[in-house]
C-alpha cells in the first residue's frame, strides 16, 4: 500500500473578499504525479504556495509527509523543490553562483550535480554569465535545476514549461518521469498534452473549486476516448467559448 | 514632425512612469505645471524686489549680472553632461532600451530628437529657476533682445550637452556589444568607480558656494577657450553684451550649425548601431573558497551574507543609493579639514545601507519564502552583514579622523570603540526601519523602503549624526579616565538598546516572512 504524502482537508483561502480556494479536499500518494489544470486565476498557484507554507490558509489543514503546512513550513521546504510561475532569481549573481547559493541553503556539500544538470540543459557555457543577461527560458532552466538539486521528496512545479524550448521540455519530462520513483510531484500546467503524457492524476480547478480529480485513464473513459483537452473544455465551460470563437472568426 | 511628437510623448510617459508609479511626477503635464508655478512665483518675487531697489544698486547689479549670464550656459553644459552620463549608468542593464522600439517604423534621427527633447523636458527645472531669476533683471534693464539670446544660449547648451551624451551612449553600447563577453569584475569595478567619481564631481559643482565661485570666475576660461564649440553660446552672449553684434550673430549661427552637425552625427551613429547584441557579463568562478565560507560554520548564513555583499557592488539601485554620499566622503578626505563630515560615514551612510538591506531584494525576496530559510537565519544573516559593513565604515571614519586630528593611538582606539558602537546601533535601527517599511517594488529609482520609512530614517539619521558630533567633540575635550568611564556607561546603554532592538527586529523578521501574500 502506498503512503499518503499530501492531505488537504477543507481548505479555504480568501484574498480580500474573493475566494481563491474554496473547500478543497485532496489526497496525493507517494510516487504520484498530480497535474493541476484550470483556467487562469483558478487557484493553482495559490494551492502550491499553500502546500509549501508560503501562504497561510484561512481555514482547513494541509499535511505534507506528516508535517503541518503552517507550523512546520520550514521542514516542508527542506524536503521540497519549487519552481514558481514567475521566476525571480537573483539577477546580480551568475548562474553558477545562484546554484551554489541554493546548494549552501540546502546544506549540500557535493556540488558536482550542478554541472551535470547544466550540461543536460545545455547552459553550461553560460554558467559564468550574470542571470540578468539570461533569456526567460534560461532563467527557468536555472530555477528547475535549483528545485531538483537537493533531490526533493516533494516537487511543486508551477507552469514549469513556460519559455522552455521543445528539447529542454522533453529532457524535463524525462527527468520528471525518473523522479517519480522517489518523489511526489505536483505540476500545474496549461499544456494539456504534457499533463496527459506525464501525470497519473489530474485535478481540475475552476474559480477556486476542485471540480474533478481523476486518473488519466478514467478521464479517457468518461470522455469516451476523447482527448484531455476536450474533457477539460467540457467541464470548465470552454465549449461555449470555442463556439463563440468560431462565430467570431467566420 | 508628428512622429517625433508622438515618440517624445511615449518616451516621456515611459520615463516618468518608471521613475514614479503613483507619485505626482508620474504625469508629464504635472511636471510642466509645477515648473510653471515655481517660475511664476520666483519671477514675480524677483520683479517686485527689483522695484524696491535703488538705482545705484541696480547699476552695480548690472555688471555682476552681465558676468553671470555669460557663464550660465557653460555651467549648464557641464551640469547636463554629468547628469546625462549618470543617467546612462543609472539605467544600467537597460542601456539597450532602443531594443524596445526598434520594430516601430521610425527613423534614427526621429528617435534621437525625441529622446533628447524628452530628457530636456524632464530635467527642465533648473532652466525654469534660472530664467525666473535672471529675466526680471533683464526686463528692468530693458534688454529684451538679450532675453531671447539668453534663452537660446541656455537651450542650445543643454541640447548640445545631451547630444554629446547620446553620442557617448551609442559608443558605449557599440563597444560593449563588440566586446560581447565582458569580464564582469572589471566592468563592475569600473562602473562603481565611475559612478562614485561622477557623483562626487556632481556634488561639488552643485555646492552653492562653489557655483557662486564658478559663475563669477569662469569668464577668463571662456575667453581662453572661445574656439571650443560648447563655449559658443556663452561667447555669443559675451559679444552681444560687449555690443559686438556681428560676433554675437556669428556665434549664434556657429552654435546652430554645431548642434545640427551633432544631431546628424548622433543620427548616423544610431542608424549604424540600431540593433545591437546585448553583451554578456562574465564573472569567472574562483577555485578557492570564499573567505566567509572558511570562517563560518553555518553555510546557509554565509551564503546569504555573500549574496548581500555581491548585491551591494553589483546592483545598480544600491550603488546609486550610496555612491553620491560615499563620493562626497571620499572627496572630504582631500578637501576637508573638519572631522565632522567624516562622521556621516558611520551614521547616515550606515543607516542608508542598513535600511536598504531588506527592500533591495525586490521581487526576488520570493526565494527566501520558498527556500528552507528560517526568519531567525534570515535576520542573523542581515545582522552579520551589517556588522561587517559597520566595522569597515568605522575603520574608514577613524582613518579620516586620524589624518585630520593626528591623535595618539590610545585616543584613536577609544574613539574607534565609540564610533563602532554608534555605527552598530545605527545599523540595527536601520534594519528595524528596513524590516518594518520594506518596499519590494522594482523601479528605476530606488524604492527599497516606503515613503514613511524614508522620512523616519531621514529624521533618525539626522539625530544620530548630530548626537555623534556632540559626543566626539565632548570626548576630545575630556581626560582619558573620564573618557573610559563614559565608554563603559555607553557600552551598557548600547547593550540594553541592542537587546531591545534585537527582539523587535526578530519579531519584524518573523512577521515579514510569515506570508508571501503580504508583500
Amino acid at each position: 500500500m502506498r503512503n499518503l504524502s499530501i492531505e488537504i482537508v477543507n481548505l479555504n483561502k480568501r484574498f480580500n473578499e474573493n475566494f481563491a480556494l474554496k473547500n478543497i479536499n485532496l489526497q496525493i500518494f507517494e510516487g504520484e504525479i498530480l497535474g493541476l489544470l484550470g483556467p487562469n486565476g483558478s487557484g493553482k498557484s495559490t494551492l502550491l504556495k499553500l502546500i509549501l507554507g508560503m501562504i497561510k490558509p484561512d481555514s482547513g489543514r494541509i499535511t505534507v509527509y506528516g508535517y503541518d503546512s503552517v507550523k512546520d513550513s520550514l521542514k516542508i521546504r527542506k524536503i521540497s523543490g519549487y519552481v514558481p510561475e514567475d521566476v525571480r532569481l537573483y539577477e546580480f549573481l551568475t548562474g553558477i553562483e545562484y546554484l551554489e547559493f541554493i546548494c549552501k541553503i540546502y546544506e549540500i556539500d557535493n556540488t558536482n550535480l550542478i554541472y551535470d544538470y547544466l550540461k543536460i540543459f545545455e547552459i553550461y557555457d553560460k554558467k559564468d554569465e550574470m542571470i540578468a543577461s539570461y533569456s526567460l527560458g534560461m532563467k527557468r532552466k536555472i530555477a528547475i535545476i535549483a528545485a531538483l538539486i537537493h533531490k526533493p521528496k516533494l516537487l511543486l512545479l508551477d507552469e514549469p514549461l513556460n519559455g522552455l524550448d521543445p528539447k529542454s521540455a522533453r529532457i524535463f519530462k524525462d527527468i520528471i518521469l525518473n523522479l517519480k520513483k522517489t518523489s511526489t510531484i505536483i505540476f500545474s500546467t496549461h499544456i494539456l498534452e504534457i499533463a496527459q503524457a506525464i501525470c497519473d492524476k489530474i485535478a481540475i480547478l475552476d474559480k477556486g473549486q476542485l471540480i474533478n480529480m481523476v486518473s488519466i485513464n478514467e478521464i479517457l473513459e468518461i470522455s469516451k476516448n476523447k482527448s484531455l483537452e476536450e474533457y477539460f473544455l467540457k467541464i470548465t465551460g470552454g465549449d461555449e467559448i470555442k463556439n463563440l470563437v468560431e462565430v467570431l472568426l467566420k | 514632425m508628428k512622429k517625433i511628437l508622438l515618440l517624445t510623448i511615449v518616451i516621456l510617459k515611459g520615463i516618468t512612469r518608471k521613475n514614479s508609479r503613483k507619485g505626482l511626477s508620474s504625469d508629464p503635464k504635472i511636471i510642466l505645471f509645477i515648473n510653471l508655478v515655481i517660475f511664476l512665483l520666483i519671477f514675480s518675487s524677483v520683479y517686485l524686489a527689483l522695484s524696491i531697489l535703488k538705482e545705484e544698486t541696480l547699476i552695480t547689479a548690472r555688471s555682476a549680472l552681465n558676468e553671470l549670464i555669460i557663464n550660465i550656459p557653460f555651467f549648464i553644459f557641464i551640469m547636463f553632461i554629468l547628469v546625462g552620463i549618470l543617467l546612462i549608468f543609472e539605467t544600467g542593464e537597460s542601456i539597450f532600451d532602443v531594443e524596445t522600439i526598434n520594430w516601430i517604423p521610425i527613423k534614427p534621427y526621429e528617435y534621437v530628437v525625441s529622446s533628447i527633447i524628452s530628457t530636456m523636458y524632464i530635467y527642465s527645472f533648473p532652466l525654469f529657476i534660472l530664467t525666473a531669476l535672471i529675466i526680471p533683471f533683464l526686463i528692468k534693464f530693458q534688454a529684451f533682445f538679450l532675453i531671447l539670446i539668453f534663452i537660446l544660449a541656455l537651450l542650445s547648451s543643454k541640447f548640445m550637452a545631451l547630444l554629446f551624451v547620446e553620442i557617448i551612449k551609442i559608443f558605449l553600447e557599440a563597444s560593449f556589444s563588440k566586446i560581447k563577453r565582458i569580464k564582469g569584475k572589471y566592468l563592475i569595478n569600473f562602473r562603481l568607480f565611475l559612478i562614485i567619481i561622477i557623483s562626487s564631481i556632481f556634488i561639488v559643482i552643485t555646492n552653492p558656494s562653489l557655483i557662486q565661485r564658478f559663475l563669477f570666475n569662469t569668464k577668463n576660461i571662456i575667453d581662453i577657450t572661445w574656439f571650443l564649440p560648447f563655449n559658443w553660446p556663452s561667447t555669443s552672449l559675451k559679444f552681444y553684451i560687449e555690443e559686438n553684434y556681428i560676433g554675437a550673430l556669428i556665434n549664434i549661427l556657429l552654435t546652430i550649425i554645431f548642434c545640427f552637425s551633432l544631431l546628424v552625427l548622433a543620427s548616423f551613429l544610431r542608424n549604424k548601431y540600431w540593433v545591437l547584441e546585448k553583451p554578456s557579463i562574465i564573472i569567472e568562478k574562483r577555485k578557492k573558497k570564499d573567505f566567509l565560507n572558511k570562517i563560518m560554520k553555518e553555510s546557509k548564513i554565509s551564503a546569504l551574507i555573500i549574496k548581500d555583499l555581491k548585491a551591494y557592488v553589483r546592483k545598480m539601485e544600491l550603488i546609486r543609493t550610496y555612491s553620491p554620499i560615499l563620493g562626497l566622503v571620499i572627496l572630504s578626505f582631500f578637501i576637508s579639514s573638519s572631522y565632522q563630515i567624516s562622521l556621516i560615514i558611520p551614521t547616515i551612510i550606515n543607516l542608508i545601507i542598513s535600511t536598504a538591506a531588506i527592500g533591495y531584494e525586490g521581487r526576488s525576496i520570493i526565494n527566501i519564502y520558498y527556500l528552507p530559510i528560517s526568519y531567525n537565519e534570515y535576520y542573523k544573516s542581515k545582522f552579520i552583514f551589517i556588522i561587517f559593513i559597520s566595522f569597515i565604515l568605522s575603520l574608514i571614519t577613524i582613518l579620516n579622523i586620524y589624518f585630520i586630528l593626528y591623535l595618539n593611538l590610545l585616543y584613536l582606539f577609544i574613539l574607534f570603540c565609540f564610533i563602532f558602537l554608534i555605527s552598530l546601533l545605527t545599523s540595527k535601527i536601520g534594519l528595524t526601519i528596513g524590516l518594518k517599511y520594506p518596499k519590494f517594488e522594482e523601479t528605476k529609482l530606488s524604492k527599497m523602503i516606503s515613503l514613511k520609512g524614508a522620512y523616519l530614517s531621514l529624521i533618525i539619521g539626522g539625530i544620530i549624526y548630530i548626537f555623534t558630533i556632540f559626543l566626539i567633540r565632548l570626548i576630545l575635550n575630556l581626560q582619558i579616565n573620564l573618557i573610559l568611564f563614559l565608554l563603559l556607561i555607553f557600552t551598557l546603554i548600547f547593550y540594553l538598546l541592542y537587546i531591545v532592538l534585537n527582539k523587535i527586529n526578530l519579531n519584524l523578521s518573523k512577521k515579514l516572512l510569515e506570508d508571501v501574500s503580504k508583500i
